[in-house]
């Protein structure tokens, strides 16, 4: 695998990890009433 | 002749798995560490005795003694929580959630009997942990204080449970005077309601 792909994989991985956390926070915050 | 990797993208790889496996160790550990503060406080702290004392004396003792007695508030040993209540509309709902302890404004209050019902944040990844953070911590039996108006109302804790946010009947108003408590369950994904009853036991 070049750098070039791991890269990209990587970078694929930071957003989702950062989607993942912004959406458990939504689901904390603003989910809360029901 | 095979392309050499430049060494600058492999040092931007390395940072971002860095960033990757810090990001998702936080997901999974954040919730957690407020149990870390409990732990501690149980350990070696006397807060809990110090609370329970708060709420055994009389109403008078603690306006005296306390500056907490000023405003409206509530005290739970077995949390070790003693914490202001808020009072607003249900349109500031967010903010008053993200400040503390929230008396939902269609129940009633501690002078007026019936049922009084708090909610509070049990967990958030961007804010401090909830008020209402241990309230699984309470067990059948357990006391909890209110102090409403400079007198000090106790209560016993006489069920917790589970619900789904459908199940409004917990706010609805009853012919016994009782506090409801409820915050959000489970950690991770929050998607029911963990609900904590009391019976008053007495006022002074």
């Amino acid at each position: 695998m070049t750098e070039k792909t791991k890269f990209w994989i990587l970078l694929a991985l930071l957003a989702l990890s950062i989607a993942l956390l912004a959406y458990l926070n939504y689901t904390n915050e603003r989910l809360f009433i029901g | 002749m095979p392309k050499l990797p430049r060494p600058g993208l492999h040092r931007v790889n390395n940072l971002l798995f860095a960033l990757v496996v810090v990001i998702n160790l936080y997901v999974i550990a954040a919730p957690l560490l407020p149990q870390l503060t409990y732990w501690w406080d149980v350990h070696h702290s006397s807060r809990r005795t110090q609370l329970q004392q708060l709420i055994q004396r009389s109403g008078s003792a603690v306006k005296k003694t306390t500056a907490i007695a000023q405003v409206n508030s509530l005290i739970i040993p077995a949390m070790m929580l003693d914490q202001p209540t808020l009072e607003g509309p249900e349109s500031n709902w967010f903010d008053l959630l993200y400040k503390g302890i929230w008396r939902w404004p269609g129940s009633s209050t501690p002078d007026k009997g019936g049922n009084t019902v708090f909610l509070a944040h049990r967990f958030s990844y961007t804010g401090p942990h909830g008020a209402f953070y241990y309230l699984d911590k309470l067990k059948t039996g357990d006391d909890i204080g209110v102090i409403w108006n400079g007198k000090t109302y106790t209560y016993n804790v006489i069920s917790s449970q589970t619900v789904p946010p459908t199940d409004t009947a917990i706010e609805n108003n009853t012919s016994d005077a009782q506090i409801t408590l409820f915050t959000c369950t489970p950690l991770w994904h929050p998607v029911n309601r963990l609900v904590v009853v009391a019976k008053l036991k007495g006022v002074s």
